[in-house]
């Protein structure tokens, strides 16, 4: 996940209007990129990136920054449901100063917020999907 | 109803309806209650939030 890596998964036109990615994210999962460890960044092409607050591997990963009093962390979890399902969620808690400029930029930054990670997360499933199911074939073709 | 009153009646209305059906249901997209309530790793040494949300889907 990230600038020059796997992207962001979401509408690649908005992730190039908003500055975040010059090219559009990756169609499966970049083996290359999966070894994250807390203190690591993750470039997005505006901004200071998204730090690695908390990780368990296949669990749980945790970004978060603290920048001119604009505290948040965004968490993916996987839950596993049974032996065939997960469900992987999205969570943002944040601490925004209680002014009206603030509050104003969080009107217009949550409904955006929404799309952008509703199709990151629909696009994450996708390419989890087809990774199992390329793992799937792989298995079967060497039984 | 006049016409002076339509106007700020009908964005009141739209206003009311962004904040609490709208908004509820896209801050919550595909989350349960459950998850929504769990506490979160890496938050230590943050102030408490008073802006959160959630989305969930399965695969």
């Amino acid at each position: 996940m990230g600038y020059r890596r796997g992207g962001l998964y979401s509408y690649d036109w908005l992730d190039r209007l908003f500055g975040f990615l010059d090219a559009p994210s990756a169609e499966r999962v970049l083996v290359e990129f999966q070894r994250l460890k807390v203190g690591d960044v993750i470039p997005v092409g505006r901004g200071a990136g998204f730090p690695v607050k908390a990780i368990e591997p296949f669990r749980t990963l945790v970004l978060g920054g603290d920048t001119n009093g604009f505290q948040w962390t965004w968490q993916f979890g996987l839950y596993l449901v049974n032996g065939r399902l997960t469900r992987l969620v999205s969570r943002n808690r944040a601490h925004i100063p209680t002014t009206v400029g603030s509050t104003l930029f969080m009107c217009v930054l949550e409904p955006a917020a929404f799309v952008m990670t509703r199709k990151m997360l629909l696009g994450l499933k996708h390419r989890a999907e087809a990774a199992a199911a390329q793992n799937h074939d792989a298995a079967k073709h060497a039984a | 109803m006049t016409p002076n009153l339509l106007t700020p009646v009908a964005l009141l209305g739209l206003g009311l309806m962004y904040w609490f059906p709208i908004r509820r249901w896209y801050r919550h997209w595909g989350a349960t209650d459950t998850e929504i309530d769990q506490s979160m790793l890496g938050r230590r040494g943050y102030l408490k939030p008073n802006l959160r949300d959630h989305a969930g889907c399965h695969h």
